[in-house]
């Protein structure tokens, strides 16, 4: 039937003209991106690109100032955030945002709460349906904490974490509302080079769980290892889009890409 | 956490407010039972602020507001005199339902009629329900020092409503507020011989209330609450409709305040325009920052002991600077709000060593 | 309503609006610095009219109000000194906090050193009665030197923040705290010197408002929110935007007698209040103030 197999091969999120700006600073400026289903795509670009901003207007964190996202071809943009995360649309922080005072599995309880059904009234009430929701939501929330590797921490205050289990918990908390779409904002920023790629192997199986994943990432060692296809960003707009090897050709990301690097080389 | 381990500390806390008439009585001193009985109901407005500030981190100075809301229109109902409406239609089947009572006026022989207690209470608790997300839709939006300001607005309004309307009984307040029955044999008033059954009738209504708070807590709903403190973008990337928790959060906090002043007035049997003072929010705000902000049982029990001391006077004439120094000395040395004084966890060790038992690693949070 | 009566009205009205004014400016000094707003802005200007009561017992007025100014920088930097800076990163409802608390001390105090009754400075020149007249209508000279005060502070702090290194250092601090501290600006003291000079503002609006309405021990709360109000009408931060919006909201509650009871005078500023926060959340300023 040609219906389903036009769903199967639409791209599962779809941006057309994006822009937003601060102030006076246009920080993305008619981007226009299409996600394919079970993919991941990664979004690379120089620092202040626009990568956290398109992020953001995805997410719903950030309106648009105009242009459309749309959703497995629904229109998403202007809703509030949760609205947008109830959909199946599920993302991580650059600077990682926990929920301090909570342990690290009241933390991935949460990023399921969109599957679970207990209200204000039943939780006060302790009536016995919030309670079977809540031993579902808890078993589900142990899955994703043993998915991501980090059962040892599960009890401790997020707060005392390292890094990288502050990381690792963000994740956790972003697979636990069982995604469509998962958005990764620098996953490996300031993980050590065994742990980059072992964040590497876990978005490689996140995706085989049927997520498809859109990334930021600067490790380009990450980037081109596991994305199937990438889009680049420049000074808030798109300069080119292929797979990694073109991505490594192209002249125009070349550029950008050098100037970025020599400047880099020139701080100590 | 299992219900059993839930319902525990409820239950302590029913055997502790339990005995204490019991203990009063032995030392000789049943007239504390009156502040005792007055404090259970500030402590009762005081955690649904807890609820508020420490679990869902939005500010309000404006609680006091929501507990003269209930006061006031639980006394004006009560007091008001609408005998002079007895011709309209609707009154006799008011009547005849039981929301109005025929009784006699200030003067003692008049015949007056005014609303009967429990549809007084029903329209102050409707009535909050209604400001409160009148005030609470746009307010919280607001964040910091925002949402401070315009809750402190709030609460300054609803003052100086008291104050200058006549209705409302201006300086003087309202006095004559009469009996509330809530149980068959047993009402809420300032009559000297119930005073051991209105004690127990405000601790029951303390009891109830902690409980359904706690449970909240530890639901799906709480969980989603301390996800807004820690985070707000966070929570709401998460699916949680922040605007529909903080709003409900709101709306109950305030059912807390007015029920508790709705109780309070009918046990003074009147209220006056202090009782919507900006420092009497100030007050409730100090508590829950005493007892550790995201606490429930600190706030109880800091609230409990500290309205006790503050009604039997023992602060005398420093009365208002000890909650101001309490909310510094509690903002300047339990910076995340963890007084280890009244943490539950810290309760859990003692309880450990004394028994010297030691309980399963992650059973200690809760 | 005729001519005279009009401009009575609009005489009070600008009185009253250039010590909100001047209270709002305190607001704005401690919120570049830091970013808090300082909840006992009302109490600096109540402890500024009360300790010059009490010095003018003994001391001529210039030297008293001198006196109280100095005594009430002190008191502000105090406040600073105990209990900010010991906070590392201290969350916004922290901070909001302890500034009530604070706020509630200091009254506590003035209540206990100078009573309940209310109190007030002579008139600066002439008496109570004399009085000014212009077009048929009559004002106290007072109102002249509230003007002139107002005048005084915004040019004053204009001068100091644009010509003094001390002030640029603490535009720069308003700017980017961050920056300034890694160009080795001593940020800390700066805050500082930002509540002393709240404070000092706080109380020179102190004493020149006590011969209008007289000073008393719980007069802080209700300034501080007509403050905070024409602080973010004119837009948190902006001195020019305080005194327009200071001289707004002091003319309309002089109208407002027209039209309400005298008790709600005061609700007037905090309707105000809730209205600009309410249509434009993050206040009239936008992305400084913004979400966070
Ligand atoms: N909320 C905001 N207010 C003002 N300016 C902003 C805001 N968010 C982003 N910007 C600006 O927009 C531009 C793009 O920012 P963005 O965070 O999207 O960059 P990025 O590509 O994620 O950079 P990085 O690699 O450093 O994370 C930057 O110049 C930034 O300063
Ligand atoms: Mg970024």
């Amino acid at each position: 039937m040609p219906g389903i197999d036009k769903a199967k091969t639409a791209p599962i999120l779809r941006a057309m003209g994006l822009s937003r700006s601060f102030g006076g600073l246009h920080a993305l400026q008619d981007v226009s991106l299409d996600v394919p289903r079970g993919c991941i795509k990664g979004v690379i670009g120089p620092n202040g690109a626009g990568k956290t901003t398109l992020f953001n207007l995805i997410s719903g964190s950030l309106k648009p100032d105009s242009g459309t996202v749309c959703f497995e071809e629904r229109p998403i943009q202007g809703m509030k955030p949760s609205r947008i995360a109830a959909q199946g649309i599920s993302r991580t922080f650059q600077n990682i945002k926990l929920f301090h005072g909570m342990t690290a599995l009241e933390n991935v309880l949460v990023g399921r709460h969109r599957l679970g059904r207990a209200g204000f009234f039943g939780g006060m009430l302790n009536l016995p349906a919030a309670g079977r929701d809540e031993r579902m939501l808890l078993d589900r929330a142990r899955e994703a904490i043993a998915f991501i590797g980090i059962e040892d921490v599960a009890q401790r205050e997020v707060s005392g974490l390292s890094f990288g289990h502050q990381r690792a918990v963000e994740l956790a908390r972003a697979i636990a509302s069982d995604p469509v779409l998962l958005l990764l904002d620098e996953p490996a920023a300031g993980l050590n080079m065994k742990e980059t790629s072992d964040m590497g192997a876990l978005v490689r199986k996140i995706r085989d769980r049927g997520v498809t994943v859109l990334m930021v990432e600067h490790d380009m060692s990450l980037v081109m290892g596991i994305c199937d296809d990438i889009t680049v960003l420049n000074q808030g707009r798109k300069i080119f889009e292929g797979a990694p090897d073109a991505v490594q050709r192209s002249a125009e990301v070349i550029r950008v890409y050098l100037g970025e690097v020599n400047a880099e080389d020139s701080q100590p | 956490m299992s219900a059993f381990k839930r319902i525990m500390p409820v239950l302590g806390l029913a055997l502790i407010l339990g005995l204490a008439p019991a203990m009063a009585s032995l030392a000789g001193a049943r007239y504390l039972l009156t502040q005792m009985t007055m404090s259970i109901y500030y402590a009762l407005a005081t955690v649904g602020l807890c609820l508020l500030m420490g679990y869902a981190g939005q500010i309000s100075m404006g609680h006091a507001g929501f507990m003269a809301i209930g006061g006031y229109t639980s006394s004006v109902l009560t007091t008001c005199n609408l005998i002079g409406h007895a011709q309209m239609p609707a009154f006799s089947l008011l009547e005849r339902s039981g929301v109005l009572f025929r009784t006699v006026s200030a003067d003692g022989v008049s015949p007056a009629v005014c609303v009967a207690p429990w549809a007084a209470f029903l329209a102050a608790i409707i009535l909050t329900i209604a400001i409160a997300l009148l005030i609470g839709m746009p307010v919280l939006r607001l964040k910091g020092h925002y949402l401070a300001m315009a809750t402190m607005g709030f609460g300054i309004i609803v003052h100086r409503m008291v104050i200058g309307f006549r209705a409302l009984g201006e300086a003087d307040g309202i006095s004559g507020v009469p009996a509330f029955p809530v149980l068959p044999g047993a009402a809420i008033s300032g009559v000297i011989s119930d005073r051991l059954s209105n004690y127990l009738l405000a601790a029951a209504a303390l009891v109830a209330g902690v409980w359904l708070l706690q449970n909240l807590v530890h639901s799906r709903a709480g969980r989603a609450l301390r996800a807004i403190r820690g985070s707000e973008e966070a929570a709401e990337a998460s699916g949680v409709d922040t605007d529909r928790y903080k709003l409900m959060t709101f709306v109950l906090s305030a059912v807390f305040a007015a029920a508790a002043g709705s109780f309070l007035a009918h046990y003074n049997g009147g209220i006056g325009p202090s009782e919507a003072g900006v420092m009497k929010s100030v007050r409730a705000v100090a508590l829950v920052a005493l007892g550790g902000m995201a606490n429930l049982w600190g706030t109880l029990f800091s609230s409990l002991i500290l309205n006790f001391l503050s009604l039997r006077g023992v602060f005398q004439s420093y009365d208002d600077a000890v909650f101001g120094a309490i909310l510094i000395a509690a903002m300047v040395f339990a910076p995340h709000g963890r007084i280890p004084f009244f943490t539950a966890n810290a309760a859990a060790r003692a309880w450990r060593r004394l028994t010297g038992r030691r309980g399963r690693g992650g059973d200690a949070r809760d | 309503m005729d001519l005279s009566l009009l401009l009575e009205y609009v005489f009070a009205g600008v009185a009253y609006g250039g010590i909100y004014a001047v209270v709002a400016i305190g607001f704005n000094i401690i919120y570049n610095a830091t970013d808090v707003i300082n909840f006992a802005q009302g109490e600096f200007v109540m402890l500024g009219g009360m300790t010059a009561v009490s010095l003018h017992s003994a001391l001529p007025l210039p030297l008293a109000i001198l006196g109280a100014v100095a005594l009430t920088m002190l008191v502000g930097a105090a406040i600073e000194i105990c209990l900010i800076r010991r906070l590392e990163s201290p969350s916004v409802l922290r901070m909001i906090i302890i500034t009530i608390g604070v706020s509630i001390l200091i009254r506590e105090a003035a209540l206990h050193l100078w009573g309940d009754g209310v109190r007030a400075l002579p008139h600066f020149t002439g008496s109570e009665i004399d009085s000014i007249s212009l077009f048929n209508a009559r004002f106290s000279p007072q109102v002249l030197w509230v003007l002139g005060t107002c005048g005084l502070v915004v040019g004053g702090l204009t001068i100091f923040f644009r010509l003094t290194p001390a002030g640029r250092k603490m535009r720069a601090c308003a700017a980017n705290r961050t920056a300034a501290r890694l160009c080795g600006i001593d940020t800390r003291n700066l805050v500082t010197l930002s509540f002393a000079i709240s404070a000092g503002i706080g109380a020179l609006a102190g004493c020149v408002l006590s011969p209008i309405t007289q000073t008393q021990y719980d007069m802080g709360t209700g300034l501080a929110i007509k403050g905070f109000t024409v602080a973010v009408l004119g837009g948190l931060g902006s001195s020019m935007g305080a005194v327009f919006a200071g001289m707004a909201l002091g003319l309309c509650e002089s109208f407002s007698i027209c039209v309400l009871p005298a008790a709600f005078k005061d609700v007037i500023s905090i309707v105000l209040m809730l209205g600009v926060l309410f249509v434009k959340p993050s206040g009239l300023l936008g992305a400084r103030s913004g979400p966070g």
